[in-house]
């Protein structure tokens, strides 16, 4: 191993170039700064820089002159040392790239970017140009016997000339193409053998190829393992003995050219490109280079010990392989190995290991007994050494995720988000005169922007409308630090800082609604509350990777153990600080294949997501089994490969992800100002160009996007239902949609399905309806005996929650007896439902003209049902009962009065029979779930009319017998007569008065039959008009109840619920 | 018409503001605005734009053709055709002045903004009057231009049809007058 100074600045940024003087003690360079600075030796301090142009791109130096090719396109000669400025040699269009001078130093060569070449003589400035080139000449070669010149390009070619009439020789294809210099990923320095020029070394890929000379046939090829990259800069010592090779990876290798075998090497620091190598013209070995980013260092003690090198070549190139830093442990491991043999080669193994790694001088000490050593230690090597190689391939641990917080982008960048959220935008500005925050609100009525120095060094920050919390690492004089903004606090103190134990530093930080959270490298979990006071603390489980709050949540994402190659096995727990209870306990974050984790946090109703590298965004399903579902997917949205989205916030109502388009970035700069823009939610369902798809996915997304009302319910939340609803209603569309599409394309077992997944009854009516009329009958029957099981299934439940909720044990019993009771019932009624879905369709039929909304307003139904216990009035005028009738137990909740209602709608029947519709009189008084609702509804608003159906009372009947007498008594008008008469009436003796009410009852009782018969006879004809009054009554009727409904759009016409059938067949 | 008026036309032009505060939706006679969500860009008139940037309750969001590149692209296309361009917008020159004056701070490169705009107005100016010219002089009895905006048509409406009037007097006059020796 060589010893190398530290890199030292030479140039700016850029393509540098390094040449020695003739006497090898001052080095020239120039770079991309257009200085050309002179070094009297490396350790110079104070270079003397001549300023030569904006840019410098070659430099050779010879006597006392240099010249330097400069940006103005020419090649201008200098004096040296002093700089002066002596004359330009030669002009061209475009920058030189490469300058090379024969040894006497009358000639020069040079390639050019205007794809020529000149070869101009030094003293009176002629030159000859060679053309031929179809791409910029990357560099240029000069034969020591200057017969012939060869010359490389980013055309790919390496060319020979002769140079005496420059014409062509051969050309040889070997090096990539490119359009550019500054493209090209080799530079391609040549190098002739410098004594007799019989070859020429070009460096080729990995390789570096020798051609012979005349023939200019590759006669070997020879290399190094560590090359990863091209070599690019071939370089050969004065000698002629060693040359030495630079590639684009940073590596600089010395090859002894008698073996061909590598016998020194270096790697860059950073691994930067190597843009220029000289050898010092003394002879001393020691070699100079610059890389592209203008740094220079030099390269002394190259072990060239040569008795080795011709004596054991082959062993020399087997250890070298060691040389490399990774590889350290390897030779451990064989030392290790060889300890068990015997204790001789032990130490012959130590010697050798010191042969290998030594940089100092010790070596010619050593070289006596190196010679076994060596031989001893390239056997072993070489029989150990082999299978090793394949056990570092094959097993590399991956490495973890770092922590991060959620909305932020890299440490590294001067300009960085701390964070953006739905509260604001946090940013840190860290450059040498500034070193800041900018905190700002999205809704400036929470708070005024605020920009704060940032002394601390404070990295990360979480921000809500409570408060902003910052905090920062560790270093050597500072504890890891909290600071919190408590900007909503009352008091004047609005800002506490806490510092972390001193072998904790803070990883990831948050804040909830009054609390702050904090995970340190400690792996403890600390609260705080949102004044300061420190609250619990437990530890996790992993290194933590991230960590979010909303309200009371609290979401910890940690490495859970190693994952399977190439992935992030990562943990997340989400537990309540208030209450402690855990939701999900230690469970595995599921991440797309080998992605990390990119964002974490809850949306802004409390649910909590995430996003991965691959784009994907995942919600927890609460209430889908503590799910992890993939619901969108940023990726698709992406205009190019490189694009990303940067999620800012999630929104489930309206359903929005706000993010930010990222150009060829993962993460946005802070200028310009990023905009945010919104994505859609998509659930990833197959075949997503078809309607059917389209629906399913509208109905999954909705389901899945409105469960955390469900969460909301749970927790206490007051919330308007109507929001509830209205998020719901697009589900309902969806299954009514793709209920109409299943079952237009004849998938009538499709279309039960669907009908299964219906929560809403007046949904499954309408299906009832749309199959009825679609004539799908066998359909509209099963619809129907399903509809009544969920009834049931929904009453037995409300019933179980009523007895529930009233803690009346004893009454369980009852409700096994009335379920029973409810079953008998069923069953009779399903089994008319055989014969009365025929019935229904040409019931349909016929009314379809009349009155295509009218059987829609029975759906109601079960939402009048509560209010029917309620007021017994309103149970005799119920239009609903049909439907009711086989469900008597869903009022059960209201006690024994359900019975009542029950004999009350069996003394109904009889009013049907009189209906005069033919096929009717048949059915008889079997309850039916259609027709019987439509007459009903039509005498419930007869019945509603007041003056004309109002029962007679007792009083009434005795009022007519003696009205006379009475006025006569009581003449005056007829207010005070009414009240005369009430008065006269109660004064009757009780006997008297209960047979007037006796004589009021029968009297109803007869009036009550005659009147329903009239009413169905006139019906008929009546309808249509009828009809009108029934929307407004029933409606009515609906806003009365609407307290008890859940999820329905009550305001709707039914019109405009049919209309949801609507949909397009293409 | 005045210039003052085809500006306010111009106000009714959709332009994206970043408000800083949340509010429902506004209900207004022109259609609904809203909801504002603090922090969410979302598309206002003109002039309320003009308005929440007075009062800093908002960023205006410069509208996507108002980009030095884009700009450069349009005024080359401009310079390079012989007859009129389509416009990125209809009101871009009272769009560029009415942002320029009160959202100065919105737009980047703002300078460059306002001479490119500029240019193009000039380009258009004079194309426009040499055509008028071409027009009058050709004896035409009527011309075609497309692409116009309305404050283009609006510079040259009172002048040029004054002038053509006038050039009827003139010319019936003239034939007038020659009726007249005739006889």
């Amino acid at each position: 191993m060589p010893t190398s100074e530290p890199m030292r600045y030479a140039h700016s940024d850029g393509w540098t170039d390094v040449c020695f003087e003739e006497s090898g003690r001052y080095i020239l360079t120039c770079g991309s700064d257009g200085d050309v600075r002179i070094w009297d030796g490396i350790e110079d301090d104070d270079a003397i820089s001549h300023r030569c142009g904006d840019k410098t791109f070659a430099i050779a130096c010879k006597g006392n002159r240099y010249f330097a090719a400069t940006d103005s396109n020419t090649i201008q000669a200098y004096t040296f040392p002093d700089g002066s400025p002596d004359g330009i040699l030669t002009r061209f269009t475009a920058p030189a790239n490469h300058i090379v001078l024969n040894k006497p130093g009358t000639v020069l060569v040079t390639g050019a970017s205007d794809f020529t070449i000149k070869i101009v003589d030094v003293n009176n400035c002629s030159y000859k140009t060679c053309h031929g080139h179809e791409a910029p000449v990357l560099s240029v070669a000069l034969d020591p016997k200057e017969e012939f010149l060869a010359s490389a390009s980013c055309d790919g070619s390496v060319r020979l000339w002769k140079m005496s009439d420059r014409s062509q020789i051969t050309s040889l294809s070997v090096l990539p193409k490119c359009s550019d210099v500054s493209l090209s990923k080799t530079l391609c320095r040549m190098c002739w053998e410098p004594e007799e020029g019989k070859v020429l070394y070009v460096p080729v890929n990995k390789e570096i190829h020798v051609y012979e000379r005349e023939t200019w046939s590759k006669t070997s090829t020879f290399t190094d393992d560590v090359f990863t990259e091209h070599i690019s800069v071939l370089c050969i010592s004065t000698d002629g003995k060693y040359l030495a090779a630079g590639g684009s990876d940073g590596w600089i290798c010395i090859f002894n050219l008698h073996s061909k075998k590598c016998i020194d090497r270096h790697r860059n620091e950073k691994g930067l490109s190597i843009s220029s190598m000289a050898w010092n013209p003394k002879g001393n070995m020691e070699l100079v280079f610059c890389d592209k980013e203008g740094q220079l260092g030099q390269l002394k003690d190259i072990s060239i010990t040569e008795t080795i090198q011709t004596e054991e070549k082959d062993n020399k190139v087997a250890s070298d392989v060691f040389d490399d830093d990774d590889d350290d442990f390897l030779i451990e491991a064989t030392g290790k190995d060889v300890d068990s043999d015997d204790d001789d080669v032990q130490t012959v193994k130590k010697q050798a290991d010191n042969n290998i790694f030594s940089d100092d001088d010790m070596m010619s000490d050593m070289k006596p007994d190196n010679d076994d050593a060596s031989s001893i230690t390239s056997e072993k090597s070489d029989i150990i050494h082999k299978p090793e190689i394949k056990v570092i391939e094959g097993f590399k641990p991956v490495p973890l995720q770092k922590p991060f917080q959620s909305g932020s982008t890299p440490q590294h960048l001067t300009n960085r988000f701390m964070v953006w959220n739905s509260v604001g935008i946090v940013r840190q500005y860290h450059n040498e005169d500034e070193n800041t925050i900018d905190i700002e609100f999205h809704d400036t009525s929470i708070h005024h922007a605020m920009h704060i120095m940032n002394n601390f060094n404070y990295i990360m920050a979480d921000m809500s409308v409570e408060a902003v919390v910052l905090a920062s690492e560790a270093d050597s004089e500072m504890p890891s630090k909290l600071t919190c903004m408590h900007f909503s606090s009352w008091d004047n103190n609005k800002e506490w800082s806490i510092n972390m134990p001193d072998d904790e530093d803070i990883q990831c930080v948050t804040i909830g609604e009054g609390w702050v959270a904090v995970a340190t490298e400690a792996r403890n979990l600390r609260l705080y509350s949102l004044a300061g006071v420190q609250k619990e603390i437990f530890t996790l489980p992993g290194p933590v990777v991230c960590l979010a709050g909303h309200s009371s949540q609290l979401i910890i994402v940690y490495h859970k153990g190693m994952g399977i190659p190439g992935e992030q096995y990562l943990g997340v727990t989400i537990l309540d600080v208030r209450t402690w209870k855990r939701e999900v306990h230690d469970e595995t974050l599921p991440l797309s294949p080998k992605s990390t984790l990119t964002w974490l946090g809850f949306s802004a109703e409390g649910t909590p997501f995430y996003m991965d590298t691959a784009g994907i965004i995942r919600m927890y399903g609460r209430y889908l089994g503590k799910t992890w579902i993939q619901i969108a997917n940023t990726r698709t949205h992406a205009k190019g490969k490189s694009d990303h989205h940067w999620i800012v916030g999630i929104h489930e109502n309206p359903q929005q992800i706000r993010c930010i388009p990222c150009k060829g970035s993962r993460y946005p700069a802070t200028l310009p100002r990023p905009a945010p823009v919104i994505l859609p939610f998509q659930v990833p369902l197959c075949d997503l160009n078809t309607e059917k798809s389209q629906y399913e996915e509208l109905l999954w997304r909705t389901n899945y996007l409105s469960n955390h009302f469900d969460h909301w319910t749970q927790q206490g939340f007051e919330f308007d239902e109507s929001i509830k609803t209205d998020a719901k209603k697009p589900a309902q569309e969806a299954l009514m949609k793709l209920f109409a599409l299943s079952a237009r394309s004849e998938r009538e077992f499709r279309a039960l399905e669907v009908c299964e997944m219906m929560t809403d009854q007046h949904t499954l009516q309408l299906a009832i309806k749309y199959s009825s009329r679609m004539r799908y009958m066998q359909l509209a029957q099963r619809i129907s005996e399903m509809s009544v099981r969920k009834m049931e299934e929904e009453a037995a439940k409300q019933y179980a929650q009523s007895y529930e909720s009233e803690d009346y044990p004893s009454k369980s019993r009852h409700t096994n007896i009335s379920s029973i009771c409810r079953d008998d019932v069923d069953n009779t009624d399903s089994y008319n439902n055989v014969d009365e879905s025929q019935e229904v369709e040409m019931e349909d039929e016929e009314e379809e003209s009349e009155e295509p909304t009218g059987p829609m307003l029975c759906v109601k139904t079960k939402d009048d049902k509560p209010e029917k216990s309620i007021n017994p009035f309103k149970n005799r005028s119920n239009p609903f009962k049909v439907v009711s009738t086989p469900h008597p137990h869903s009022a059960l909740s209201k006690g024994s009065q359900v019975f009542d209602s029950m004999s009350k709608k069996k003394e109904k029947p009889p009013a049907f029979n009189l209906k005069p519709s033919g096929i009717k009189l048949k059915k008889g008084s079997q309850p039916k779930l259609l027709t019987k609702k439509k007459t009903d509804s039509n005498k419930e608003s007869k019945q509603e009319n007041p003056s004309s159906v109002k029962p007679p009372s007792a009083f009434d009947l005795w009022l007519e017998e003696n009205k006379d007498s009475l006025i006569e008594t009581q003449p005056d008008n007829e207010e005070d007569f009414n009240r005369f008469a009430a008065e006269q009436f109660r004064a009757l003796a009780k006997d008297q008065r209960q047979e007037w009410i006796k004589k009021a009852k029968s009297l109803n009782e007869k009036s009550k039959e005659n009147e329903t018969e009239v009413v169905d006879n006139s019906e008929n004809k009546k309808r249509k008009r009828e009809d009108d009054d029934n929307d407004d009554s029933v409606k009515k009727i609906k806003d009365n109840t609407d307290s008890d409904v859940k999820k329905k759009p009550l305001s709707q016409t039914t019109n405009s619920k049919l209309a949801n059938f609507a949909f397009s067949k293409d | 018409m005045d210039p003052s008026e085809v500006e306010f036309l111009a106000e009714k032009e959709m332009i994206t503001v970043v408000p800083n505060f949340t509010l429902d939706t506004i209900y207004l006679i022109g259609g609904d605005i809203g909801p504002f969500t603090a922090g969410m860009p979302m598309e206002v008139p003109l002039w309320m734009a003009v308005n929440l940037k007075q009062r800093q309750k908002a960023r205006i969001r410069p509208p996507e053709w108002m980009d030095v590149e884009k700009l450069q692209e349009k005024k080359q296309e401009e310079t390079d055709s012989k007859f009129f361009t389509e416009m990125p917008c209809k009101h871009y020159m009272e769009l560029t002045q009415l942002l320029l004056k009160y959202a100065i701070d919105d737009i980047p490169h703002a300078d460059e903004t306002r001479t490119l705009i500029k240019d193009i107005w000039d380009l258009r100016m004079a194309k426009l009057r040499s055509s008028v010219d071409t027009f009058v002089k050709s004896d035409a009895t009527h011309a075609k231009l497309l692409h116009l905006t309305l404050m283009e048509l609006n510079t040259v409406r009172p002048f040029l049809t004054k002038a053509l009037d006038q050039l009827h007097v003139l010319r019936t006059n003239i034939s007038g007058g020659v009726e007249l020796t005739q006889e």
